[in-house]
């Protein structure tokens, strides 16, 4: 089931070339749909691709207003509808195929990048980063060392543990609904090898499930942002 | 293969810079091309509307006084119709007695000229 992955090595540090593709693609995506739906923008009454752009952007500044109370950070609200875009797209792209090249060995070329853990990951480290950021900011670095001691000096280690622990969950739980939902497709997929019976027997789990993969982005996707909103509204009070 | 293992994890460093890179690159560019705009436009309506009700809170007071004024006219221009009737009524009345006074009296007078005259033919005939 295991596939490697296309790798190279640039100036001392690996490359997955797959992810490279992928994230790439969903990121021209993300930005192609949000740069053709807001091209022409009125003030008046909008069109259909305006309005779908203004539902997002009212979708996500719900869930600020909701973590952190009335905010204008124009910063904050374009990370999170990027963020909500990207892991989106990036969630289905692995939905309706996957593309696998077999010459020595099977390479998988074609999958959700948020089924990798280093993406999810590296969104996680980052958004907790700038947490932290946004803290030392606004508060100053004595407050920031000081908020580890909080409460107690005695919850200094768990305080610790806890920065640790959500960066952790926050990028594993993205990663590992992608991942499962991928490995159940590739499962189903797989059927196609076993004949006729089994591969017509599959078809229909294999739609009900790709359905429900759309779900699990989208949610997956929803609760990412959700969770961004709320560890960078801890930080604002 | 990895840069670095992690518990025994390989990690590739460079997809990740990469994936940090590319996402970062993505938020600024949408933030500095599309959001800025889009919240500057929504923004914007939102003044519109705002400004849009002051203005029909504004036009209703004033349609409103406009009524009181109106209706305040109307009642007096009933009342200054009701004042002149009233008068020309009795205008009217004055004239009419007057009238009748006028036509008595030339009445009188007429009796009296035609029994003078009379007596006075009777005398002419007398004396003839």
């Amino acid at each position: 089931m295991e596939h490697a992955r296309p790798q190279v090595v640039l100036f001392n540090l690996t490359f997955d070339l797959s992810i490279i593709l992928t994230t790439t693609i969903s990121a021209l995506f993300v930005f192609i749909i949000a740069y053709f739906c807001t091209r022409n923008l009125t003030e008046g009454t909008p069109k259909k691709w305006q309005n779908f752009m203004e539902w997002i952007l009212d979708f996500v500044k719900d869930i600020m207003n909701n973590s952190m109370g009335t905010t204008n950070n124009l910063f904050i609200l374009s990370t999170g509808i990027s963020l909500l875009m990207y892991l989106f797209i990036a969630n289905l792209l692995g939905v309706p195929f996957s593309i696998i090249t077999i010459e020595q060995h099977p390479v998988s070329w074609w999958r959700s990048p948020t089924a990798d853990a280093h993406v999810t990951m590296t969104l996680a480290i980052m958004i907790i980063a700038y947490t932290h950021f946004i803290d030392i900011r606004l508060h100053g670095f004595k407050h920031f060392m000081f908020s580890f001691f909080k409460p107690f000096k005695a919850l200094f280690a768990i305080n610790i543990l806890e920065q640790f622990a959500t960066t952790l969950t926050l990028g594993l739980r993205l990663f590992g609904n992608i991942y499962a939902g991928e490995v159940m497709l590739a499962l189903l997929a797989g059927a196609v090898t076993q004949g006729f019976l089994v591969a017509s027997l599959a078809v229909l789990p294999m739609l009900i499930w790709q359905a429900f993969c759309v779900f699990i982005g989208a949610i997956q996707a929803y609760i990412f942002v959700t969770l961004t909103m709320v560890y960078i509204g801890h930080r604002l009070t | 293969m990895g840069d670095i293992t992690l518990f025994g994890l390989p990690i590739s460093l460079g997809t990740m810079l990469y994936q940090a890179l590319i996402f970062t690159i993505l938020v600024f560019i949408l933030k500095k091309l599309v959001f800025k705009k889009l919240v500057g436009v929504l923004d914007s309506r939102k003044q519109h509307i705002e400004n849009q009700l002051q203005l029909t809170e504004q036009y209703k007071r004033d349609a409103e006084k406009n009524l009181e004024l109106s209706s305040e006219v109307l009642i007096q221009a009933r009342k200054d119709a009701r004042e002149i009737m009233k008068h020309s009524e009795n205008e009217a009345k004055l004239i009419l007695l007057d009238a009748k006074a006028e036509a008595k009296e030339i009445l009188k007078e007429v009796k009296e000229e035609s029994f003078r005259s009379r007596s006075f033919m009777h005398k002419d005939s007398k004396g003839a």
